[in-house]
C-alpha cells in the first residue's frame, strides 16, 4: 500500500463506473474539491449501453451543488434545456379530479406561536378560510405560469420559497462531463469484462475492459446503475426490498413535442396502475408512466402513456424495470454506490437526483484513506439509510392516503401495510395536525402539509393553543396573507418570458 | 367554576419546575384553561446555571432579560469551566462556534492535523465565548453578521428562589391560581386516570390533566416504572452552600473533579453557590461539606442543603391524565447544566401536544418517544465526562469508567475517536462545538483528520489558525469586563 511521507495512505486514485447522471455528477463533484489536491479521477463508460435518465425534475438543494461546482445558472440553463421548478402537481391521488401542488416553500408564519396551518384549520372549521393553495406564493405563481427568482430580502414574502428546475439529465451530464473533464477526469470508452478482487481483503484491485485494459484504484464508485457492477456483482452486498411497501416496478418514458409553453412545475397524475409524470422542458416535455407489472401489462401501460401526451411523441418508449429498495450497504468494502447502483425509489418526489447529490455530499464528509475504515463505512451507511428511509415513508404516504377504489391496484394499496416510522406520523396528524420533525433526512413540515391536506387527510382538531388567539385576529392574517401572495404573484413575469430572457436554449448547442 | 375549553390543569410542586410549567401554559392557553399550582413544600434555594435556550423561554414569556436579571441576581454565563477531571487539566465548554470551517471542512480537523504535526494551542483559545470568558469580559452576539461576535450565544445564572417570585408574579398576574399543602392521597379512577388529589391541609384538587412537578418525590408519576441509571453515572447526592462573597468572577460556571466527586461554583452578583454530587457510600455529608468549601472564606456560609439524587427516568412521562415535567421525569446529574433545559422542552412538548379527551393516546406516545430521546442524548454527554476524565484518587471516579456502555453513545465516541466525526441524531440539546469541547477536552484526540483538511499547505494552516487565534484574543480585550457588563444592565 502507497504511503505518504507522513504514513498515511491517501486516496490516490478514485475509479467511477458508469457515466450517466449518477457518474457525472459524481466525477463533477470530486473533481471540484480534489482538484487540485493530486488525487486522480477515472470514469469508465461504455457509449453501448443507454442511460436511464428518468429524474429529469429535481429539488431546490441541486442549487448547492452547481454553486459548490461554481456553474453559472443561466449557462448551465441554456444548455440543459432548463426550465424553474417551484413544486409538483399532484393530479388525481386524493380523489379522481383532485389537484395539489406540493411547494417549494411553507404556508404563512406562525401566529403567536402556533404554527400558520392549525389557523387555517379553525377558520377552515368557521368557514373562514380560502383554500390552502391561496397562502403560498410558489403555488400561486406556478398555477398562473409565472416565475421569478426568490428575494434576497428576508423580510419580503417573495423571500419564503425556493425553486429546482427541470432539465434533460443526458444534457446535465454531458455538461458536467465537460466540467469533470476540463478538471482532470480521465475518461476511458469501454464495457467491463471483470472485476479483480484482492486477495487478503476482499476489496476492488481492479477493473478489465473487454479490451483488455485494466484500470486500477484506491476507491471505486458505482454508478452502474440498477444491476450494481461492482457492489452487488462483485461484491455481493445484498439488497433489501420494498415492494411491500411500494409495488411499482416498472416504467415507459417518452419524449413528445410541447404544445403550450413550460409551467414551472411537474406534474404526477396517478393512474389506475401506478402514477404518470410530466416535466416540461424548454423544447419538449419529459413523460412516464411508473407502474406495477401485476396490474397492467407493458402493452397497455405503453398506450396509456402515449394516449395522454400533450403533442406528438418523439421516440418510442423505452421500458425500464427495477425493485424499490436499497442496497444493504450502499460503501462495503472500498466501493461505493451511487445513483441507482445505491438503491431505487420511484421519482415521486423527484428524488432520484437529490440521492445522488446526498451521496456525493456525504463521501466528501467521509473521505477515506486506502483502509476505508469501517467507522467511515457505518457513518455513511447510517445518513444514506435514513434519507432513503425518510424518503421512502414519504413517498409510501402519497400511496397510502387516498380515497382512489376504482381499480384493484389502488383497491390493494389502501389495504396494504404501511411502515410503522410512516404510521405513527398519520396519527398524529390525524389527531391534531401535527407535523413530526427530525433533523436528517429530506422532507420539512410544509411538504408533510402539502401531501396530507392535499390528499385529503383533514386533522380531527387543530392545535388546542390556537384558541388563545381571537379568530378575528387570525382571520385578517389570512386575509391579509391572501391578498399579498395574489400581488406577489401578479408582480411575477410569466415563467415563458422570464426564460426567454434569463436563459433561452434555441440556437445553444 | 365555569368549564373552559382546555379544561382544568393542576400543577404540583411550587419550584423552578412547577413555576416554569404555570408560566409557560398561562402565556399559551391565554386564559382558555383553568390554571391552579400547588405548592407542595418550602421554595426552592440554590443558584440555577441555565444554556443559552432560556432565553428564547423567556422571550415567549414575554419576560424583559434586564429586569429578571435585576430581580434575581443574575450574571451571564458564556460557557462551563471543566477542571481536574483528568488531574492537572481543564477546557471550557463555552456557547458558540468553534473557530470557522475552511473550504468546507470542520475546524477541528485543521486543528487535528496540527496536534498530529507536533502541536497546537488548546482548542479553547479557537473559541470567542471561551476567551472572553477567560479574559472575564462579556459581550452579547452582534446582529452583523460578518462581526465575529455573530455567533455568541449566553445563558444566564440566576438565583432559584428570586427567579421562582419573578415567574410566580408573572404566572398569578396571568391567572395562575395558588393553593398550599403537600400531597395527601391521590385518588384514582378504574382506569388508572388521577381523579383528585387530597392536600395534607383537607384541600381536594380537582383537575383534567395533573401536571407532576413534585421533582425526585414523584408525588404524581411515581407509580410509572423508574429505569435506574446509577450503573452509567454512579452519583446519588448533592450538598449547596451559598457563600457571601463578592467577588468579580468571569462568566462562567466551574465544574471541578475532586477525590470525592466533582463541585461546582455559580457566581450570582451578591455571591457564589458552592456545591458537591457525589455518592454516599463512598463520601459522608461532612466530607462532602468540606470538599464543598475548599476555596472558600470560613465566614459567611449558608448552612448547607443536602438532597438525594437518582439518575434514571421513568418509563412514561406522560401517562393517562398525569404528566411529568422535570426531574420528577428524568435525572441526568447536571454538570452540563441541562436541568432547566429539560424542563423547558418538557413545557414546549406539553403545549404543542396539549392532551385532549379522546386523542391522549397518540399525543402521550409522541410526548414520551420525544422525551425519552432528549433526555437520553442528554445523559451521553453526562456520560462522557465520567468515561473520559482519568482520576485515580476516588473510588467513584473507577466506578464511572466502567458499567455498561450503551451502543449510540459508543458509537459516537468511536466516531470521533476515529477521524472526528461528530454523529448527531434528532434530538439533541448540545450543538457540534459542545461535543468537541467536551470530548477533545477530556483528551479524546481523533485518530485522524478528515483528509480533505491536507488540500491546505501544512505551513498556511497553521498561519490560518495562528491568525484566528489572534482576532480572537485582539476581540475579547477590546470587549468590557463581565463585571461592567452586568453594571450596565442592572446597576
Amino acid at each position: 500500500m502507497a504511503r505518504d511521507d507522513d504514513g498515511k495512505a491517501r486516496i490516490g486514485k478514485i475509479v467511477i463506473v458508469g457515466g450517466g447522471t449518477a457518474g457525472w455528477m459524481t466525477a463533477a463533484g470530486l473533481a471540484a474539491v480534489l482538484g487540485d489536491s493530486g488525487v486522480s479521477i477515472a470514469l469508465v463508460e461504455s457509449a453501448e449501453i443507454g442511460t436511464v435518465g428518468v429524474g429529469e425534475a429535481t429539488v431546490p438543494h441541486i442549487r448547492h451543488f452547481n454553486a459548490r461546482l461554481g456553474l453559472d445558472e443561466a449557462d448551465f440553463m441554456r444548455r440543459t434545456q432548463a426550465t424553474f421548478k417551484l413544486g409538483i402537481e399532484f393530479r388525481d391521488w386524493g380523489r379522481k379530479g383532485d389537484s395539489y401542488i406540493h411547494p417549494f416553500g411553507g404556508f404563512g408564519q406562525p401566529i403567536g406561536g402556533v404554527a400558520f396551518h392549525h389557523h387555517w384549520l379553525r377558520a377552515r372549521q368557521r368557514g373562514e378560510a380560502a383554500d390552502l393553495e391561496a397562502y403560498s406564493l410558489p403555488i400561486i405563481a406556478a398555477r398562473t405560469g409565472r416565475f421569478a427568482p426568490p428575494s434576497p430580502d428576508p423580510r419580503a414574502l417573495a423571500s419564503t420559497f425556493s425553486y429546482a428546475y427541470q432539465f434533460d439529465a443526458g444534457l446535465y451530464a454531458a455538461y458536467l462531463r465537460t466540467y469533470a473533464e476540463a478538471r482532470g477526469v480521465v475518461r476511458t470508452e469501454g464495457r467491463i469484462r471483470d472485476v479483480t478482487l484482492r486477495g487478503e481483503d476482499g476489496f476492488i484491485e481492479a477493473v478489465v475492459l473487454e479490451s483488455g485494459e485494466r484500470i486500477e484504484g484506491d476507491l471505486f464508485i458505482d454508478c452502474s446503475g440498477f444491476r450494481g457492477l461492482l457492489i452487488e456483482q462483485a461484491l455481493k452486498t445484498g439488497y433489501e426490498d420494498w415492494t411491500r411497501w411500494l409495488p411499482c416496478d416498472r416504467a415507459a418514458a417518452v419524449p413528445c413535442e410541447a404544445v403550450e409553453p413550460p409551467g414551472p412545475y411537474t406534474r404526477a397524475t396517478s393512474d389506475e396502475a401506478g402514477w404518470r409524470w410530466r416535466i416540461p422542458l424548454q423544447h419538449r416535455v419529459g413523460n412516464g408512466y411508473v407502474y406495477c407489472s401485476g396490474y397492467v401489462s407493458d402493452d397497455e401501460a405503453a398506450k396509456v402513456l402515449l394516449e395522454k401526451l400533450d403533442g406528438r411523441p418523439q421516440a418510442d418508449p423505452r421500458f425500464l424495470r427495477f425493485t424499490t429498495g436499497r442496497r444493504r450497504r450502499q460503501w462495503n468494502r472500498n466501493c461505493v454506490a451511487i445513483g441507482l447502483a445505491s438503491g431505487f425509489l420511484e421519482p415521486l418526489e423527484s428524488t432520484s437526483i437529490h440521492l445522488i447529490q446526498v451521496a456525493i455530499t456525504t463521501l466528501l464528509e467521509m473521505f477515506p484513506d486506502q483502509s476505508c475504515a469501517q467507522a467511515d463505512q457505518d457513518e455513511y451507511n447510517r445518513v444514506m439509510d435514513l434519507e432513503f428511509e425518510r424518503i421512502r415513508d414519504f413517498l409510501v404516504l402519497h400511496y397510502h392516503a387516498t380515497q382512489r377504489d376504482d381499480s384493484p391496484f389502488w383497491r390493494d394499496k389502501a389495504a396494504a401495510p404501511i411502515p410503522d416510522s410512516l404510521s405513527y406520523k398519520m396519527a398524529l396528524f390525524r389527531e391534531r395536525g401535527m407535523v413530526v420533525k427530525y433533523r436528517d433526512g429530506f422532507f420539512l413540515e410544509p411538504s408533510w402539509l402539502a401531501v396530507y391536506l392535499g390528499q385529503n387527510i383533514m386533522p380531527q382538531g387543530y392545535d388546542p393553543m390556537t384558541d388563545a388567539i381571537d379568530p378575528k385576529d387570525s382571520a385578517r392574517l389570512l386575509g391579509e396573507l391572501q391578498a399579498a401572495v395574489a400581488r406577489a404573484a401578479q408582480a411575477m413575469p410569466s415563467h415563458e418570458a422570464y426564460i426567454a430572457r434569463f436563459c433561452d436554449a434555441r440556437g445553444a448547442a | 367554576m365555569t368549564a373552559l375549553p382546555l379544561g382544568r390543569v393542576a400543577i404540583f410542586g411550587g419550584g423552578v419546575e412547577g413555576w416554569m410549567t404555570a408560566a409557560g401554559l398561562a402565556r399559551a392557553t391565554g386564559g382558555r384553561a383553568s390554571l391552579r399550582l400547588v405548592e407542595t413544600g418550602p421554595g426552592p434555594r440554590g443558584a440555577l446555571s441555565t444554556l443559552p435556550s432560556l432565553r428564547s423561554f423567556h422571550a415567549l414569556l414575554g419576560l424583559d432579560e434586564a429586569a429578571l436579571m435585576a430581580a434575581t441576581q443574575a450574571t451571564f454565563k458564556l460557557g462551563t469551566r471543566f477542571s481536574g477531571w483528568t488531574p492537572g487539566t481543564s477546557f471550557c465548554n463555552a456557547f458558540g462556534e468553534l473557530g470557522a470551517s475552511l473550504e468546507g471542512v470542520g475546524f477541528h480537523h485543521y486543528w487535528t492535523r496540527l496536534q498530529q504535526a507536533g502541536g497546537a494551542p488548546p482548542l479553547d483559545d479557537f473559541n470567542l465565548a471561551a476567551v472572553m470568558a477567560r479574559s472575564g469580559r462579556f459581550s452579547p452576539p452582534a446582529s452583523d453578521p460578518r462581526s465575529p461576535l455573530a455567533t455568541l450565544a449566553y445563558g444566564l445564572h440566576l438565583d432559584a428562589g428570586a427567579y421562582v417570585a419573578v415567574l410566580r408574579e408573572l404566572a398569578t398576574r396571568r391567572g395562575v391560581a395558588v393553593s398550599q399543602g403537600a400531597v395527601g392521597e391521590v385518588l384514582r379512577r378504574e382506569t388508572g386516570d388521577i381523579a383528585a388529589v387530597i392536600l395534607a391541609g383537607g384541600e381536594r384538587i380537582e383537575a383534567d390533566l395533573f401536571v407532576d412537578c413534585t421533582g425526585a418525590e414523584a408525588r404524581l408519576i411515581g407509580s410509572e416504572p423508574f429505569e435506574d441509571w446509577s450503573s452509567l453515572l454512579p452519583a446519588d447526592r448533592s450538598l449547596r452552600l451559598r457563600a457571601d462573597v463578592r467577588r468579580d468572577a468571569p462568566a462562567l460556571t466551574e465544574i471541578e473533579a475532586a477525590a470525592e466527586g466533582w463541585r461546582w461554583r455559580i457566581p450570582l452578583r451578591d455571591g457564589v453557590e458552592s456545591g458537591l454530587t457525589y455518592r454516599q457510600d463512598l463520601t459522608d455529608d461532612e466530607t462532602a461539606l468540606k470538599a464543598a468549601r475548599t476555596g472558600l472564606p470560613k465566614h459567611g456560609l449558608s448552612d448547607p442543603e443536602v438532597t438525594p439524587l437518582r439518575n434514571g427516568r421513568r418509563t412514561r412521562s406522560m401517562a393517562g391524565n398525569c404528566v411529568a415535567i422535570g426531574t420528577s421525569a428524568g435525572v441526568v446529574e447536571a454538570m452540563d447544566a441541562a436541568d432547566l433545559h429539560l424542563v423547558q422542552s418538557g413545557v414546549t412538548r406539553l403545549i404543542a401536544l396539549f392532551p385532549r379527551p379522546g386523542d391522549a393516546a397518540v399525543a402521550a406516545a409522541e410526548y414520551n418517544r420525544l422525551g425519552e430521546e432528549t433526555l437520553l442524548r442528554v445523559r451521553d454527554l453526562a456520560i462522557t465526562h465520567y468515561r473520559l476524565g482519568q482520576r485515580t484518587d476516588g473510588a467513584l471516579w473507577a466506578l464511572g469508567r466502567t458499567g455498561p456502555v450503551p451502543e449510540p453513545f459508543a458509537y459516537r465516541l468511536a466516531q470521533f475517536e476515529s477521524r472526528g466525526r461528530v454523529v448527531m441524531y434528532d434530538e439533541e440539546t448540545f450543538l457540534e462545538p459542545h461535543w468537541i469541547a467536551t470530548l477533545t477536552g477530556h483528551g479524546l484526540l481523533p485518530r485522524r483528520y478528515d483528509p480533505l483538511a491536507d488540500r491546505m499547505p501544512l505551513e498556511k494552516t497553521r498561519a490560518m489558525l495562528e491568525r484566528m487565534r489572534l482576532i480572537f484574543r485582539q476581540t475579547a480585550e477590546s470587549l468590557p469586563t463581565h463585571a461592567a457588563a452586568l453594571a450596565g444592565v442592572a446597576p
